[in-house]
């Protein structure tokens, strides 16, 4: 089925080859040589990678509901918070009496705040499965109810948007206050291991990097077989022209509720994933401006290509990495100009130009043969060739 | 008892001695200051030494009076001189020479917590008596004892009060409580009686708090059910007014979500555009505060009027740039629009985190802005409230008269409700586009003026307010200003009654909940939009 | 009284959330779709203003008005896009039309095609018809759902029929105005609906793609209820049986085209202004 879903898709094909053909290179870097070897590879960029990996996974969600469905969600960021909060209360849980107040039930925060209980909501993300499932479900449910509510209502375009935006922000003030138990400010940190192995060691960290990348494919692999369905025809159909979808029977909130719950659980397992590789998750995951972030990641992509999603989102993080590094204040101007100069001048994003490229190639060559022929012909009629040269780029 | 009270007090006269100024006291003003010089004394000896000093009508007397309250009392260790601090310079209180010897020298005039307590009644005394003094502040010094004084020291208001019952009734009037006051302490539950029943027509926390203990603990239990009965009625009182103090705090907040969000509703209900850089123009509507501030830092009161046209014409500029510069290409793709806008958003951020430092910026909050109407003890109208909803009320009515009645006004509303037509009708589609998006984002230019005397002005000024204000115009419909601003008012006036039960932010998620749950009901928002264009 | 009110909602929800296509419209009485008494107003603006229409099974009919009369005002109230102040709308003697909303009157056999021609852009046209097929349309069923023989012999057909057969890769973007309305009219009839309601078929069309549109339509006659709105006086001369005049709202005048142009009140609002 694999091989069914890649076939056709060169784009995807490349981009899923290359990144795995790179985390296997930077594992075996990391893995088999020694520091101070010319191929070793530090385990700060096998976490740095791991983190773009997650970050391409969300940006793939983000292109379902965007790319796809149309909507524009200002608040996907909420959907990555909430399946990183699961895993962050599943670590939390795992340091048990290694915390500094040596409290076998209660996280730091909680002994700090002078807590005497684990709070409900607390209850069984000390178990891996349990954690696992809630990671799906959490933002799951948070999708469906809100959506259930905005779709049938036919709350739609800025209007969502805007609404989206409020609900990412409702969480991030729900999350700051210490009374919610999820350590306020601060969020959560300090994790010692997960299933019982050490989130310091380098293996950790590759086997995390290897899950990502895995993650990625099965993220995109599931996004394409929906988008390649009869249930992707009808996804398009609703971003494109919703009433009339409507009129053809379809019932367009089940459909946008479905993929956007869809796409929300992805959220989640990529934020899930985040966590243990960045050591920490905070309310700070729910900023308004992340999510737009995310959007540009998409934009710069290409919107409505799932690959161009994971390019998007890989480059404009490394473009991250690298500015801040040299010229912190920098960062925040050319993050704004990609916003301003990707929507006037590319509206297509990378992908996009990569067409544009590949149809003027094609365009040269019709052009070419054309004049072959017209040598062919020897001027026999100039004014025929002219017109045999495709005019559509 | 109560005439040896009277005999008391007649005695207490000579003490007063503003009657007498001859006083036959133990002590000489000047022994009292040389006590006071002395770091021997104690504190019994200086107690009465102030007494000595307040009583008397020394050219110093009030200056030291102050100083020591202040703390800012000092004297020469070697020669025993006192000084008063005034700024940052020493000066003798007698005679007023500079201090011109090593401030090592000098020492702080220590005092203890009872004689700051009668440092205090004894500036309120010399208050009261001065006739100089205009009769509104003797009123509200003496307003200050109500509950506050000891029988004793009440006793010597009472001729006071006898003194001014002609000349200034009011005065007398509130001497009279600050006396009752006293004597709710009074051994004799009738005499605590007849206060409670001179203390009828009085409003005051303290009062309340009063007949709350009386309520409980009086010996006497006629005294504890009439206490009941006007604490009750007090705390009746006392809850309207804070009502009625949230109903203006939640007016006050709804007027800057107004400011916010009208600038907002114009260029999206006539523009169809989303600017989420909105947040930031007004972000430089209260930097322009700043700016001209610095310029004239003699009058900020004259730099704000100023910053009023400054503010509306720099953020309208910007408006205008950036509507020239990107939003004209992306018309008729509202979520690009949102998405570029948002690139500027943070370009200006970080502008001004390169011009001004991410530190916030001190704006001057001048005199005119400070200070409140007192209504009673439970209600008093803050100046900065009052001017901010004065302006908003100013702003909308202005704005809603240029939409009414000036030709931009006209050409805008025909451009909104059928571009096309307009533009056969020779109405220039862009420059109303233009003009349109500077009006809008000079009133943002506006909401920064007033945000500037309320929060602190920092990079993130604008983020703070943008999801708010979007949820105004989501809830308002968007469009129009007349939603906006009903709107905003509801929206202002939830989050103040939400707060106290839930908290700062459970209010605000709590309204952020509540919009998304309205909008499921009328998705257009209150007023919605009419036309067939907004349909499909 | 709390058990009425939520059996009520529940009966409601299940009604316009569960059973939606269940029902196969009942027209043995021989009337397909009754309107009665409708009246809707926008703002004071009264779009329909007590409206009676009564359309037979296997009729034809032609609506003919001037621009305002509420020719898609009433379309949309058909079709579940407007709730109607007031009346009642039934198709066939036991679907209630005012309690469904658009996609379960589709699925219970109303087939609209717009005044503006809507395809879907980014697809082919053979995606196009794909997504227009009869049968379940529930996200699962889409996700599963797969193009049977049977399927694709209707849509060779229906391409046969519109004449897009050489098109059919093509993206819809891409067909010309004309194209689309019979790429349109396809989709339509990929849906098998018992009543089509047919906007306007023939704007952008040559005199000779009209005819086809004609032709097409009196075939469609008997087996389906057509209503036809269009503006053409010669098309819709030309496929006529029975005409209803709306105007402001109302129906004016009903009959067959020589009646209605006979009658002094249309010659008056409509057709006088027109020949004049």
């Amino acid at each position: 089925m694999v091989t069914s879903l890649l076939k056709k898709d060169r784009g995807g094909f490349s981009v899923l080859g290359a990144v795995w053909i790179f985390v296997l290179l930077l594992i075996a870097g990391n893995a088999f040589f020694q520091d101070g070897s010319a191929f070793y590879v530090g385990s700060n960029t096998i976490t740095l990678f791991g983190k773009y990996l997650c970050y391409a996974l969300l940006a793939v969600s983000l292109d379902l509901i965007w790319g796809y469905l149309g909507i524009l969600s200002l608040g996907h960021a909420a959907f990555f918070g909430l399946g990183g909060y699961v895993m962050g209360m599943y670590l939390m849980r795992q340091i048990g009496a290694r915390g500094v107040y040596g409290n076998p039930e209660l996280p730091d925060f909680m002994v700090f705040l002078n807590w005497h209980e684990l709070p409900w909501y607390w209850y069984g993300v000390n178990h891996f499965w349990f954690a696992a499932i809630m990671i799906l479900l959490v933002p799951g449910a948070l999708a469906f109810i809100f959506g259930f509510f905005a779709f049938r209502s036919r709350v739609g375009g800025v209007y969502l948007s805007i609404i989206t935006q409020s609900l990412t922000f409702a969480l991030a003030l729900a999350f700051f206050r210490n009374e919610t138990g999820f350590g306020g400010n601060n969020g959560l940190t300090d994790f010692k291991d997960i299933l019982g192995f050490s989130l310091a060691s380098d293996t950790t960290r590759d086997v995390l990097l290897f899950l990502s990348a895995l993650a990625l494919t099965f993220g995109y692999l599931l996004c394409r077989y929906l988008m390649r369905s009869r249930l992707g025809k009808v996804t398009i159909a609703i971003r494109d022209a919703e009433s009339r979808t409507r009129f053809m029977g379809y019932r367009v909130e089940y459909f946008k509720l479905a993929i956007f719950t869809v796409a929300a659980m992805l959220a989640g397992i990529a934020g899930a994933l985040y966590v243990p590789q960045v050591g920490i998750i905070n309310p700070g995951e729910f900023n308004p401006i992340n999510s737009i972030e995310i959007v540009i990641w998409v934009a710069v992509g290409g919107r409505a290509s799932l690959y161009g999603a994971i390019v998007g989102a890989i480059l404009v993080n490394y473009a991250k990495t690298v500015f801040t590094g040299i010229f912190p204040d920098g960062w925040l101007y050319a993050l704004g100009l990609i916003f301003v100069l990707v929507t006037l001048f590319l509206p297509k994003g990378i992908v996009g130009i990569i067409g544009m490229i590949r149809a003027k190639r094609a365009e040269r060559k019709a052009l070419a043969e054309a004049d072959a022929g017209r040598q062919a012909a020897a001027e026999a009629e100039p004014a025929a060739a002219a017109e045999a040269s495709p005019k559509e780029a | 008892m109560k005439s040896t009270a009277k005999m008391f007090c007649a005695a207490l006269l000579v003490l007063l001695g503003f009657l007498l100024p001859q006083a036959a006291a133990a002590m000489t003003p000047d022994e009292a200051l040389a006590v006071l010089g002395d770091r021997s004394s104690s504190f019994e000896q200086k107690k009465e030494a102030f007494d000595v000093i307040g009583d008397s009508k020394e050219n110093w007397s009030q200056l030291l009076i102050e100083s020591a309250q202040k703390g800012e009392l000092f004297f020469d260790k070697k020669k025993h001189d006192v000084y008063a601090k005034v700024g940052d310079n020493y000066f003798k209180v007698k005679g007023g020479e500079a201090f011109s010897g090593k401030s090592r020298d000098l020492k702080r005039v220590s005092v203890n917590n009872s004689i700051r307590e009668s440092l205090h009644l004894i500036l309120a005394m010399r208050t009261l008596s001065d006739q100089s003094i205009p009769e509104d502040r003797r009123i509200e010094s003496a307003h200050a004892l109500i509950g506050n004084v000891s029988q004793e020291d009440a006793s010597k208001l009472q001729l006071l009060r006898d003194l001014y019952i002609t000349t200034d009734p009011d005065l007398s009037e509130m001497l009279t409580y600050v006396i009752a006051s006293a004597d709710l302490n009074d051994e004799d539950p009738k005499i605590r009686n007849g206060a409670m029943h001179i203390l009828s027509g009085f409003r005051s926390p303290l009062l309340l708090q009063k007949l709350g203990d009386i309520a409980e603990h009086d010996a006497d239990v006629s005294n504890r059910v009439y206490a009941e009965k006007q604490a009750a009625g007090l705390r009746s009182s006392q809850s309207f007014y804070s009502g009625l103090e949230t109903v203006y705090f939640g007016i006050s907040l709804g007027s800057v979500l107004v400011l916010a969000a009208i600038g907002l509703t114009i260029t999206f209900g006539v523009m169809g555009v989303i600017n989420m850089a909105h947040g930031e123009l007004m972000m430089i509507g209260a930097y322009t505060v700043y700016v001209i501030q610095q310029c004239m830092p003699s009058y900020p009161g004259l730099a704000l009027i100023i910053s009023i046209p400054a503010a509306f014409c720099v953020s309208g500029l910007t408006g205008i740039i950036i509507e020239r510069t990107v939003i004209q290409h992306l018309y008729g793709r509202p979520l690009e629009t949102l998405l570029a806008t948002f690139g500027i958003s943070l370009l200006l951020q970080q502008l001004v985190r390169s011009i001004f430092t991410a530190l916030n910026r001190n704006v001057v909050i001048p005199d005119f802005m400070s200070g409140a109407i007192k209504i009673n003890e439970f209600f008093s109208v803050t100046y900065n409230r009052l001017y901010i909803i004065l302006f908003c009320l100013a702003v909308f009515f202005t704005l809603r008269w240029i939409l009414q009645h000036s030709r931009l006004g006209l050409e805008v509303r025909s451009v909104s409700q059928n571009r096309a037509m307009a533009r056969n009708m020779g109405v220039r589609s862009g420059r109303v586009n233009a003009l349109t998006f500077g009006l809008g984002s000079g009133i943002a230019g506006l909401a920064g003026v007033a945000l500037s005397q309320l929060t602190n002005v920092g990079p993130n000024l604008g983020q703070n307010y943008i999801v708010d204000s979007f949820l105004v115009v989501v809830f308002g419909g968007a469009g129009n200003i007349w939603g906006t601003m009903v709107g905003g008012m509801v929206l202002g006036v939830a989050n103040k009654v939400l707060e106290p039960m839930a908290g700062a932010m459970l209010a605000k998620i709590f309204i952020l909940v509540g919009v998304i749950i309205f909008i499921q009901k009328r998705p257009r928002g209150l007023f919605p939009q009419h036309g067939r264009s907004v349909e499909g | 009284m709390e058990k009425k009110l939520f059996s009520s909602f529940a009966g409601k929800f299940l009604k316009k959330h569960v059973s939606h296509g269940g029902e196969a419209p009942d027209g043995s009485h021989g009337m397909m779709l009754y309107l009665e008494g409708i009246n809707k107003s926008f703002d004071g603006f009264k779009a329909i203003n007590d409206l009676n229409l009564y359309i037979e099974k296997g009729e034809l009919r032609c609506i003919i008005g001037p621009n305002g009369a509420g020719k898609s005002t009433m379309m949309d109230i058909i079709t579940g896009k407007i709730r109607p102040d007031s009346g009642s709308a039934w198709f066939g003697q036991n679907i209630n039309l005012l309690d469904l909303d658009e996609p379960a009157i589709a699925q219970a056999g109303i087939g609209r095609k717009f005044q503006k021609p809507t395809v879907f852009e980014n697809m082919t046209v053979d995606e196009n018809l794909e997504l227009a097929l009869a049968g379940p349309k529930t996200v699962w069923s889409t996700l599963r759902g797969k193009m049977s023989a049977e399927d694709n012999e209707m849509r060779d057909s229906v391409l046969e029929l519109t004449g897009l057969k050489d098109l059919r890769g093509k993206d819809g973007r891409l067909l010309s105005h004309g194209q689309k309305q019979w790429l349109e009219l396809g989709m339509l009839l990929m849906q098998k609906p018992q009543l089509l309601l047919v906007d306007e078929p023939v704007t952008g069309m040559t005199r000779q793609e009209m005819q086809k549109t004609a032709e097409l339509l009196l075939s469609l006659e008997h087996t389906h209820t057509i209503i036809v709105v269009e503006h053409d006086m010669d098309f819709v001369r030309s496929i006529a049986r029975k005409v209803t005049v709306l105007h402001q709202g109302h129906v004016l005048a009903e009959g067959s085209m020589a009646e209605v142009q006979a009658n002094p009140k249309v010659v008056e609002v409509y057709l006088g202004s027109d020949a004049s």
